[in-house]
């Protein structure tokens, strides 16, 4: 079924309405688990869900599934579908519920030994601070004109009312405004939705990790990253929260009707798309940049908390924290790719997946273009996070895009029952790990054994060349929504 | 058993069945929450009221959920006790929904995962030997 084409790299070939090959970039562990979904006929799996995505108009090259790939809904996570802009189609099982999810990373000038006396008191501090979990409220009470503002402007507009500094824009991507949002295309629900919302965590695998570089794999990236080892730095894993939720719900419906309207088949109800240029496909992308505008500013207002927490605890209450970068990965944006030689421009969707742009592209920060920007990818509570960096290679064969964390291998059910969460806590703190938590369920749920090996999908990353190493990030705290 | 939730990687699949269709869709609801709290936990003490019209029974079982999703986040309300009818109307179908429940107290209320949207996968209302199943894929 499928053929292996070099160590990390696999190909399945078009088949019945597949209209381009799946390429899948994993080792030898992860395609096993994928064949025998198949086999078994699991009721989701990850490379039917590739290989759907590959039926799709107008996709270009092929349907990708990166190391960290495991069964989503529509796409599977982890997984990259690139379509012509005359002939192809807008998915929104292809960008997600968590719109321009992603992570935001902030580098402090300290060494390990100058925080660790101050972990605990920190630990809390952040748990305090940043609001987190199920119900939780931001400070930010923002009313649906402001709502707009933020919609258009994204980290801008929470920058101007004080959440963090000028320095910070540079560093995020897209600047942290993602063009084309119109706040017109935005249910009035989905704004009084986030009406608390701005600044808040969220739950299930977001968090908000105290951590140690602890190993430099290229220098000359680190250096312009401004990386060191032992060096504290923090990161914040969330998303858009409750408007991009009611974005991908709304649009959901709008878009199964436009799949309809347009005469388009599709494999399965969540690949509901729209052509690009179309009335509903230009709503649907106006409203994604929305999205994600909205997910750059809730990354921006907690970055500004976290560095007010650090300010709270004597000892460390000096640290000067800066953004390295802020990278989504769940969205849907044109880019120009070079594609059998000729230079395109592709609505490029990548839900589980990072963009991963090598060097010289002028989309990444100026101090960043000689090497490429940061690919930022989060490991488990208990395991290692990677900074890694995009690569020619990667930028022929992938998209430039770039894996995002180590993926899930067991459900939720299973992993609940198999790990209690007061044991997960105990087990890490015995590693040297605090835990602070606003749901125990969550930690049993997140429990590092209910997912991959993130060495193995980094090493899988690597391996393929769609992505180089940079420097590895050690858990010293984690809070958990 | 009334609720199941199923193997799903990144999310989390339900399976709610009833011997009517309301019975069927009051256990989803039971079962939504039941990803996000303790629903045992949830005091019934206000109503919310949901009348909502669809096309196909799937999507107005999305459309139901969704309501009730909306609901913690307008007025902070969760859910422990549900009463659905569900009817033919106008050429598609017709929800009466009335939720119990009480303003969200995390300190009470054992909270876990929210979630984020009702996906479309696997998305399934029917019917079959005097039961009723529901089925859907929710997302956090």
């Amino acid at each position: 079924m499928l053929k292996r084409t070099s160590t990390y790299e696999w190909q399945l070939a078009p088949t019945g309405k597949m209209r381009v090959p799946v390429t899948l970039f994993a080792d030898e562990t992860t395609i096993a688990q994928l064949t025998a979904d198949v086999a078994n006929r699991a009721q989701w799996n990850a490379l039917q869900q590739a290989a759907h995505v590959a039926c799709l108009p107008g996709i270009a090259q092929s349907s990708l599934a990166l190391p960290d790939v495991h069964p989503g809904y529509g796409f599977p996570i982890g997984g990259v579908g690139a379509f012509d802009l005359d002939t192809g189609v807008v998915v929104v099982g292809g960008v997600g519920f968590d719109i321009n999810c992603g992570v935001r990373l902030l580098a402090t000038d300290l060494d390990r030994s100058t925080v660790e006396p101050h972990l605990v008191e920190l630990a809390d501090a952040l748990f305090n601070t940043v609001p987190a979990g199920l119900g939780s409220q931001g400070s930010l009470r923002l009313k649906p004109a402001e709502i707009d503002r933020v919609l258009v402007e994204g980290a801008e507009s929470v920058v101007r009312r004080g959440y963090g500094i000028e320095e910070d824009l540079a560093f995020i991507e897209e600047g942290g405004r993602m063009r084309g949002a119109d706040p017109g295309t935005v249910s009035d629900l989905a704004k009084q939705r986030q009406f608390r919302q701005v600044g808040t965590l969220g739950s299930g695998n977001h968090y908000l990790e105290v951590q140690a570089v602890d190993r430099i794999l290229d220098a000359e990236a680190a250096t312009a990253y401004g990386l060191f080892e032992r060096q504290i730095v923090v990161s914040i894993h969330t998303g858009s929260r409750a408007l991009g939720h009611q974005i991908g719900q709304d649009y959901l419906k709008e878009m199964a009707e436009a799949t309809k309207v347009h005469g388009i088949e599709i494999p399965e109800q969540e690949l509901a798309c729209a052509p690009i240029d179309s009335l509903a496909g230009r709503r649907y992308l106006a409203a994604v940049a929305c999205g994600a505008n909205c997910a750059f500013a809730n990354r921006q207002a907690i970055a500004h908390l976290v560095r007010q927490a650090f300010a709270s605890v004597k000892g460390v209450s000096r640290a000067m924290l800066r953004t390295v970068y802020d990278i989504g990965h769940n969205n849907a944006k044109v880019e120009r790719h070079t594609v059998a030689g000729v230079d395109r421009e592709l609505l490029v969707h990548r839900k589980g997946s990072t963009r991963a742009f090598g060097p010289q592209r002028e989309e990444s920060p100026a101090a960043y273009r000689h090497v490429g920007h940061p690919i930022l990818v989060g490991g488990t509570m208990g395991t290692a996070s990677y900074v890694l960096r995009g690569t020619d290679t990667g930028m022929r064969k992938a998209f430039g895009s770039g894996i995002h964390g180590a993926g899930r291998a067991m459900s939720r059910k299973k992993a609940a029952k198999k790990h209690w969460g007061e044991a997960v806590i105990e087990e890490l703190g015995t590693s040297g790990i605090l835990v602070r938590a606003h749901s125990l369920r969550s930690v049993a749920e997140e429990a590092p054994a209910a997912y991959k090996d993130v060495e193995a999908v980094v090493g899988a990353a690597v391996g393929s060349g769609i992505n180089a190493p940079v420097a590895r990030l050690m858990p010293l705290a984690v809070i958990k929504g | 058993m009334p609720i199941e939730y199923l193997d799903h990687t990144a999310d989390v699949g339900l399976r709610a069945t009833g011997r009517t269709i309301g019975e069927a869709f009051a256990e989803a609801a039971r079962g939504l929450f039941g990803v996000m709290l303790d629903a045992a936990r949830v005091d019934p003490s206000q109503e919310h009221h949901v009348f909502t019209h669809a096309a196909t029974l799937e999507e107005l079982l999305v459309a139901w959920l969704s309501d009730l999703l909306v609901q913690k986040d307008l007025t902070g309300l969760v859910f422990s006790r549900f009463a659905v009818d569900v009817r033919s109307e106008d050429g598609g179908f017709a929800l009466r929904g009335t939720a119990i429940g009480e303003p969200l107290d995390v300190t009470r209320h054992r909270p876990g995962c929210e979630v984020k949207g009702i996906s479309l996968l696997g998305l399934r209302v029917e019917e079959a030997g005097g039961e009723w199943t529901t089925e859907c894929v929710f997302d956090v």
